[in-house]
């Protein structure tokens, strides 16, 4: 049970042969080219989504669940004005055999994307936390976002934080009303949600680098590093095994950079940055105009007698 | 009445996605595997139960003891001689419960009581689709049925899994829920695989929880049957 995915040097040297000519695994035809992103908004519910990576075929090869859940607590002694934000994303065997059940210990790669995710959207301040102050020093919400993978075939990081910024754009917590220090949490009935104040939206992204010469022989040739590595972008599980280093960048639509992380690995030129991060800007405006309409058309369904509600006058053009 | 949708996880043996009005979740079934030593029985297949709840690090307590209910039918059900060393291995996440918004519990202890036995209904209902789905060798078969009765009106009995709104299934004031696993041979419900009841009841109302439970678990299992049907027409040499 749990076994690790073990790859063949055969099919190890077959998938290198083809990231050497621009070919992939799943028939994608480009290192640069992201498999479908498809957001679905649970109707009814306030930030529960399913994401989803399809291939060309329609399959589904990542697929994930985020669900924000929010509740009052006391807030932490050193921030008495701040709410708390949580992630929780865990692989369990329902992702894969070959990930294990009950295990110990925060070194495993989901709670280091995780904290990654956490901290890209905690330090950048993309949630504001002080509209989650409730009393300050006594009662604040604690948002969580649990993050469950029911599909796996690479792309986590990716996925996850898209997820993540989706649901958090689309929850709403329940209004409170503070009379005498006596809080009323008003139901969803009674008053509307709150939406939560998300000041930007950061996504990550992932370069996996591929070493093309061997690192005995740049160093006999005496040759530099530069143009030694191939670069492709949303790796399926097998080609995420065989990489050689990633580069990890979350960068927002205003065109800036949140978050860099190069965690050993191949190294690259210091150029490269800059390139990878121009690299990265359409990709990542694609991806939020993507989820701001999903959001949209789901707010459309939902709000589907405002217009008929609705006091404000007609507004002529010109 | 409920949805599934069957094979849907690649990495499974088995799988099946059950919604129904109020509730989801997804169950991934794997089998026979080759397992760690510590489950290796020699004489039948160790059955793992994995219940993740829907917000918030798990199993906790209150999934464990889902668990261990689950895996008691299971263990019931499977024929473990077929597979000797070697191990099954079900996974369920728990997508969508009615309690899961803030404040819904309404400080009601019996909430609690109830949001886990709906979400224990719809697992067992899952995991027997999941189960065909996995071709794992089945004794019988077996439907679950949740059923309550109401302080307001203690002759009429409520199937939980049918109440589609949710702000109704809060009001609700139960005085006893009853979660029945009933085996099923020859297209009839025969035998009691598991009977789980909570709260205030006397043997009368239990009577009638069985006969409505054996009501429902022929409907049940009429949808089931025919949701195989489909299945079996598309599958590989049935395929017209």
């Amino acid at each position: 049970m749990a076994k690790d995915l073990e790859i063949s040097n055969i099919e190890k040297k077959f998938i290198f042969d083809l990231l050497a000519s621009s070919q992939r695994l799943d028939g994608r035809k480009s290192l640069l080219e992201q498999r479908n992103l498809n957001i679905v908004i649970t109707p009814n519910k306030f930030g529960d989504i399913y994401i989803e990576y399809k291939r060309l075929d329609g399959s589904i090869a990542t697929r994930l669940h985020c669900k924000v859940t929010s509740e009052v607590v006391k807030p932490k002694a050193q921030r008495p004005f701040e709410g708390t934000f949580f992630i929780n994303c865990e692989f369990n065997g329902l992702a894969g055999l070959n990930f294990e059940n009950y295990k110990v210990g925060s070194n495993s790669d989901e709670f280091y994307y995780g904290r990654l995710i956490e901290s890209m959207i905690l330090r950048s301040n993309a949630l504001d936390l002080e509209q989650l102050c409730i009393i300050a020093g006594l009662k604040v919400w604690n948002i969580r976002v649990d993050v469950h993978v029911l599909e796996f075939d690479g792309g986590f990081l990716e996925l996850a934080s898209i997820g993540c910024m989706t649901s958090l754009l689309h929850y709403r917590r329940p209004d409170v009303t503070v009379r005498n220090e006596k809080v009323t949490v008003h139901s969803f009935d009674e008053k509307e949600g709150v939406k939560l104040g998300v000041l930007h939206i950061p996504i990550a992204l992932q370069f996996n680098l591929f070493q093309l010469k061997e690192t005995a022989e740049i160093i006999k040739s005496n040759s530099s590093i530069e143009n030694n590595e191939l670069v492709a972008l949303d790796c399926t599980l097998k080609e995420d095994l065989l990489k050689d280093g990633e580069f990890i960048i979350a960068l927002n639509k205003n065109r800036e950079i949140v978050q860099l992380n190069k965690p050993g690995g191949l190294p690259i030129a210091a150029l490269k940055l800059i390139q990878f991060a121009h690299m990265a800007l359409p990709i990542i405006e694609e991806i939020t105009s993507k989820m701001l309409k999903a959001i949209e058309i789901d707010e459309r369904q939902r709000n589907k007698y405002g217009h008929l509600l609705s006091a404000e006058n007609d507004r002529y053009a010109g | 009445m409920s949805y599934s949708k069957y094979s849907i996880l690649e990495n499974h043996d088995g799988s099946c996605e059950l919604s129904t009005q109020n509730s989801k979740v997804i169950v991934g079934i794997s089998g026979p595997l080759e397992p760690k030593q510590r489950h290796r029985l020699p004489l039948q297949s160790a059955i793992e139960v994995i219940i993740k709840p829907s917000s918030g690090l798990g199993p906790t307590t209150r999934e464990v003891l889902m668990q261990d209910k689950l895996a008691t039918v299971l263990q019931a059900v499977i024929v473990t001689e077929l597979y000797p060393r070697k191990l099954i291995q079900v996974n369920a996440q728990i997508l969508e419960s009615p309690f899961d918004e803030f404040g819904s519990m309404n400080g009601n202890t019996f909430n609690e009581i109830t949001s886990s036995m709906i979400d224990l209904n719809s697992c067992f209902n899952s995991s027997f689709i999941s189960l065909c789905d996995a071709s794992i060798a089945l004794k019988s078969s077996f439907v679950s049925s949740l059923l309550a009765i109401t302080e307001e009106n203690s002759s009429k009995l409520i199937n939980l899994a049918n109440v589609s709104d949710l702000d109704t299934l809060r009001s609700y004031n139960f005085k006893s829920l009853h979660l029945v696993v009933l085996e099923i041979e020859e297209n009839k419900p025969t035998n009691i695989l598991l009977l789980d009841s909570k709260g205030d009841f006397n043997d009368d109302d239990l009577v009638k929880v069985l006969d409505a439970a054996q009501q429902n678990t022929s409907a049940e299992f009429k949808n089931i049957r025919s949701l195989f049907k489909e299945k079996l027409s598309q599958d590989f040499i049935w395929k017209k």
